[in-house]
């Protein structure tokens, strides 16, 4: 290391920083809830070769796709090409992106007039068109269906906004206001990153700063190293299926083979399922984001989030499979359902090597409901998106948690008041369900009942869900969990829904929700001997 | 006689509870001070406090009735909070919610843990009970409260219990059914403290009113009984002015209001520091500060902008979030007792953890055996060994340099580089609070001047402002007593909020005047029957802003007018402006939303007479010695003056380097830096150009 252990520590220090200021400038300003309030968004900054330096991210589905944007960027736009003030936006899942509503900004940090490294941020857009409110439409069989699809391009070139682009985006979506002011905000944390950045840059000098910046690269890539040797070696294998993909009611499975190598680890899931006809298929940034998620819980998580913290970890996923479709494929639920399946078969597989360190299965989907209209008396559409938590799967010394967002998301609920006061809907109860937690000497954590009731005229409500049919399994003798269900009042009687359904609702109908519990960890009879 | 009566104008005194000390400060109407330290009394701290009382009336030759003001910052709510020691409560909740406590926002505190916990809520399931009932978001009853089972419910609900929250959905629109709850639970039980949310905190969003009322009922009955005890001892005593308490923003209130208003008092104890800054910068000319209060384990830091400390609803009290205004305090864990360590990666690294008072740094030869920020000050020689804390505790030289040289050791450091890059690591976390109340909140550092005490503060200060490009920063006469002093230049002062959510386009104009009323009439009361005369309360009008469909809101003071279109424009106006100013862009096209109304109400106390000290006599200041200190602008030790803080008169100059000692702190004045004594015996550092 060519730094000295005390100026990494301040160097260090200024680049979390960065990312933080970016963060809050992105939180701050944005117009939507579902970034302010729910925080669906992230920040980071990279290094000239768009290896990711420091990152902000408030869930973990953006931890590992957005170094794969800014090298989409790059690869369209080559280091020669960009300008101080330029900012290239994207959404493509297969070009950087993971689903259409995640719409990602980046910028290039220059010094001298040369490009000296990126920053970026990304937020998930309430709508980017499409055939349904909230651009998740279930059923969808192609990417056309859900929304406007942004390739890399060039959105401000030296500080003017490409106005001809921005209004082509807003006419393309269904709350354009809304849009407009999510995306300025962020611009504003881009603009909060290159200036800080740059100030970086000029008060210690490009060579030092590029010095840490590798030295930074070689400090985490160490630490996971000595996580990595201290693992028993092996390969191990495990498979799981999700209920369906929306279209036909087949059972999709997802299957991985993870090796434990003295230096290296390798997550294949090579024998996955053949890409869907419906829209769970997961972008390879999202399997990425997964593995890498997987990898931080089950080594030591304050090791600094940067490319040589993932570099001892390897991918596999054959082009063509659920876990890397070719396009025109349906992705939009691979980024909020399929990518919770990803984590239960990396952790089912990871049982073996980890004994202590694995939990049974959390609730395994995010439960997305979207609800779009308009807004009675008015001409004004509306469309709510919200995910809801489920059960915590048990832990090898404790309980699961109830009621909480695990794995991939973490996102806020939206407050009964708060909704309620903005949307014509009705929360009608909102309480955790009584033994939905897998059974076992700890029980699995319990889900979630939310029911609302639509007070427009009519609405069209997507719901894209997992883990009703399959539920969460439990682990070493627990008790798999109560799975999920959903139902639609109709006025008469509760109509039983499937997992990944859209479909109109009229006013007094009632949507029902109840989210899988966790699965329970060891057999309840130790516990019995126990007391 | 005459000499007495207008002494009892207006001798206040100042009692700020600490952990290890009571700290005690006595200002009369000329301005002369006396202070006091004991021993806090953590079992009961009413103990402590009366026993510094006593003492100063004593040093200062004064009888407890000559008392005019009597001010108090107490821990007491926040302990019983993070020791989980309040009252057992039970919850009232809309039938059907009963979980809300419990889930809260769905978010878990990490998110790489698989074994993270969620904090425990302060009400256990089997205590919450629903009732059948709903309002609507317009405030319309949809559900009435439905009386069948109710008896039952209530009955169930104060069995056994010291207290009852009650929080039903939408009550801050219309609070009719919270009332009549309240009235069914004082029919059934007179004595038990009720606490209904459209009282603590009549604002939207249910989990985080809910979880407010929750904590004011935990910690009523606690504070109540506290207060009441004071109260009889100081009567006791002779006292006869009533005990005035601090509050989480910085006003106090009377002692018998503050059991009902527990909440507001979670952060009494934090709040007397940045009040400090604020005086000393008032004193100084200064209006736009940052305050930075470096103790032993952690540092805090707030903002001051325009002469008005921010203010935020968002606070969370171990990990529960407390929504009622308090000083915007960050705290990192970063102090003088912060441990220096080698991470996995070769890394140096300071804190979070510290090593107290015991066993404290290694140089206190009590058992500590890492080294610290402290033993790195001392072997840098900025910290004299025979004078900390004036010389109470000895600090062993040797012993710090022995556990900094086993550091140095494995990062092949001198032991001076090794203690320079602790100082330097340390002033990086502390860098980053700083940056989060000022760049992150949107103002630039360059426009403030910080203001440092605490015992370390003064140490690290110029390192930190030269950094952040602070260009001044001001070390007020008695570093150490800050806080105590910040006590005594405050205000009574009462709020409360309303939200309304009503669309600035087309707002209910009546319902905004009534609204505004109808909390200025409530706060005036309650100023009233604290002995304010009605001629001297101010109050202040505030709206909350914010763009539709956005959920985060600007705080603008508005006119006190009569509320019309004219206002209205005007308000949103200002609303643009301040938009722009603080996120860089203002949406002029988008419909804009009110969505809390808000009063202060203020009883003002005299104005506080600064201090003044004698003028320096000789030309130049004389240090008591010299000693060798490490300096980074030479990247060594140079042979620096030592000066005694009391003997520098007003005007006094100091060119760095040097160093400055006294009590209760150590200020460091780097090279190329002078430190200006003022009249009121601040230091002012600056850069020489």
């Amino acid at each position: 290391m060519k730094t000295d252990p005390v100026s990494f520590e301040v160097f260090r220090n200024a680049f979390i920083s960065v990312a933080e200021e970016m963060g809050a400038a992105l939180v701050r300003t944005a117009y939507s809830p579902n970034i302010k309030e729910r925080r669906d968004c992230s920040a980071a900054v990279f290094d000239v070769e768009g290896e990711m330096v420091s990152q902000a991210e408030h869930i973990p589905v953006h931890l590992g796709a957005m170094p794969e944007s800014v090298k989409a960027a790059i690869d369209v736009y080559p280091i020669t090409q960009w300008e101080k003030g330029d900012v290239v936006i994207l959404n493509d899942p297969y070009e950087g992106g993971t689903h259409l509503p995640d719409i990602t900004l980046i910028s290039p940090v220059l010094y001298k007039e040369e490009v000296s490294g990126f920053v970026a941020n990304r937020a998930h857009h309430a709508d980017v068109g499409g055939s349904v409110p909230g651009s998740m439409p279930g059923g969808a069989t192609e990417i056309y269906q859900e929304g406007l699809r942004i390739p890399p391009t060039k959105l401000v070139e030296g500080g003017k906004v490409n106005q001809g682009l921005w209004r082509m985006i807003l006419a393309n979506v269904r709350t354009p206001i809304e849009r407009q002011g999510d995306l300025r905000a962020q611009l504003a944390s881009n603009a909060t990153g290159v200036t800080r950045f740059e100030s970086i840059l000029r008060k210690y000098s490009r060579l030092t700063i590029f010095t840490f910046l590798t030295d930074l690269h070689d400090y985490s890539n160490n630490r996971m190293l000595q996580q990595l040797q201290q693992m028993p070696k092996g390969k191990y294998t495990f498979t799981d299926y999700m209920d369906n993909d929306g279209v036909t009611s087949e059972p999709v499975s997802l299957t991985v083979q993870v090796t434990i190598k003295q230096n290296q680890i390798i997550f294949d899931f090579t024998g996955s399922n053949p890409q869907t006809q419906g829209n769970i298929n997961a972008p390879f940034a999202v399997t990425l984001s997964c593995s890498y998620y997987v990898l931080r819980c089950v080594t030591d998580p304050t090791i600094p989030v940067n490319a040589g913290c993932y570099a001892p970890l390897k991918v596999i996923a054959p082009v063509g499979t659920v876990l890397n479709p070719r396009p025109p494929a349906a992705v939009s639920a691979g980024n909020v359902e399929t990518s919770q399946r990803i984590v239960d078969v990396l952790l089912g597989a990871l049982k073996e090597a980890l004994p202590d360190r694995i939990p049974a299965a959390s609730q395994g989907t995010m439960n997305n409901l979207i609800i779009g209209g308009t807004i009675p008396g008015t001409t004004r559409a509306f469309t709510f998106y919200e995910t809801i938590a489920g059960g915590l799967g048990a832990r090898p010394k404790s309980d699961g948690i109830d009621g909480i967002h695990s794995h991939m998301t973490n996102t806020a609920n939206t407050p009964i008041e708060a909704l309620e006061s903005a949307y014509p809907l009705r929360v009608r109860c909102y309480k955790l369900i009584p033994k939905s937690g897998g059974k076992g000497q700890y029980r699995g954590g319990e889900g979630i009942h939310r029911e609302i009731e639509v007070l427009s005229d009519q609405a069209v409500v997507s719901i894209q869900s997992d883990r009703r049919h399959f539920a969460p399994w439990g682990l070493r003798g627990g008790q798999p969990a109560l799975p999920g269900r959903n139902r639609h009042w109709e006025g008469t009687e509760w109509k039983e829904l499937p997992g990944k359904i859209t479909f109109t609702a009229r006013k007094g109908d009632v949507i029902s929700i109840q989210t899988p519990g966790g699965g329970g960890y060891g057999a309840s009879k130790e516990k019995k001997r126990d007391l | 006689m005459p000499s007495q009566s207008r002494r009892k104008e207006s001798i206040r005194i100042g009692i700020d509870v600490g952990g290890t000390f009571t700290d005690v400060l006595l200002i009369d109407s000329t301005g002369k001070r006396w202070h006091v330290k004991v021993r806090s009394t953590p079992e009961d701290s009413s103990k402590g406090v009366l026993n510094g009382l006593l003492k100063i009336l004593n040093l200062a030759k004064i009888k407890p009735n000559a008392v005019r003001y009597l001010l108090h910052g107490t821990t007491v709510a926040t302990n019983a909070v993070l020791q989980r020691k309040g009252a057992k409560i039970s919850l009232l909740v809309t039938k059907g919610f009963e979980d809300i406590l419990e889930i809260g926002r769905q978010q878990r505190p990490t998110l790489y843990d698989l074994f993270v916990e969620r904090i425990p809520p302060l009400v256990p399931r089997n205590r919450i009970f629903g009732v059948e009932e709903r309002i609507q978001a317009n405030g319309a009853v949809y559900t009435p409260l439905a009386k069948k089972e109710l008896t039952k419910t209530l009955k169930s609900a104060v069995r056994n219990v010291e207290g009852v929250a009650v929080c039903l959905l939408f009550a801050y629109q219309n609070p009719i059914h919270e009332q009549q709850l309240l009235s069914q639970l004082q029919h059934i039980n007179s004595d038990l403290p009720v606490s209904i949310s459209s009282e603590v905190l009549p604002e939207y969003r249910e989990y985080e009113r809910m979880s407010t009322t929750v904590l004011n009922a935990y910690v009523t009955p606690v504070l109540t009984r506290y207060l009441q005890r004071l109260d009889e001892a100081l009567t006791d005593v002779g006292i006869n002015t009533p005990l005035l308490v601090m509050q989480s923003h910085g006003g106090v209130l009377q002692s018998r209001l503050a059991g009902t208003q527990a909440a507001r008092l979670l952060f009494s104890g934090l709040a007397g520091g940045t009040l400090g800054g604020k005086y000393t910068g008032q004193v100084m000319n200064q209006d736009n500060i940052i305050t930075f209060d470096m103790g032993g384990t952690s540092t805090d830091v707030a903002l001051i902008s325009n002469g008005k400390i921010r203010e935020t609803a968002e606070g969370q009290i171990g990990g529960l979030p407390c929504r009622v205004p308090m000083t915007d305090v960050e705290t990192v864990g970063a102090g003088g007792g912060s441990i220096a360590w080698i991470d996995e990666g070769g890394i140096l690294r300071v804190g979070p953890h510290s090593a107290g008072a015991d066993p404290g740094p290694a140089a206190y030869g009590t058992g500590g055996q890492e080294p610290t920020v402290t033993d790195a000050n001392l072997l840098l020689g900025r910290l004299n060994p025979d004078y900390f804390l004036g010389g109470e505790l000895l600090l062993h030289s040797e012993l710090a340099k022995l556990s900094i040289q086993e550091l140095a050791n494995k990062l092949s450091l001198s032991p001076e580089n090794c203690a320079f890059g602790i100082v330097r690591v340390v002033n990086a976390n502390m860098e980053r609070a700083i940056r989060v109340v000022s760049i992150q909140r949107g103002f630039d550092p360059r426009d403030f001047v910080l203001v440092a005490f605490g015992g370390a503060g003064p140490m690290h200060a110029w390192a930190l402002a030269k950094n952040l490009g602070v260009p001044r920063v001001l070390v007020p006469r008695a570093p150490g007593l800050h806080s105590t002093l910040g006590l005594l230049a405050t205000n009574l002062r009462c709020d409360q909020s309303q939200t309304v959510l009503e669309s600035a386009t087309s707002p209910d104009f009546r319902r905004i005047q009534k609204v505004y009323q109808q909390l200025e009439t409530q706060l005036r009361d309650l100023l009233r029957k604290q002995g304010v005369p009605q001629k001297s309360i101010s109050i202040q009008r505030f709206t909350d802003l914010r763009y539709e469909g956005q959920a985060y809101e600007i705080t603008l003071q508005v006119p006190r007018g009569r509320i019309s279109k004219a206002w209205m424009q005007e308000v949103v106006k200002a609303f643009h402006t301040r938009h722009e100013q603080q996120y860089g862009f203002a949406a002029t096209e988008a419909p804009v939303t009110i969505v809390n109304l808000q009063v202060i109400a203020f009883g003002p106390m005299p104005t506080l007479k600064p201090a003044e000290i004698e003028p320096q006599k000789e030309l130049s200041p004389t240090p008591q010695m010299t000693r060798p200190v490490f300096f980074e602008e030479v990247e060594g030790v140079i042979d620096t003056p030592i000066f005694e803080r009391t003997t520098l008169g007003q005007g006094a100059v100091i060119v760095g380097p040097a160093i400055i000692e006294q009590l209760d702190s150590t200020t460091v004045v780097h090279p190329k830096t002078r430190a200006v004594v003022s009249r009121g015996g601040n230091l002012v550092l600056e850069a020489i150009s």
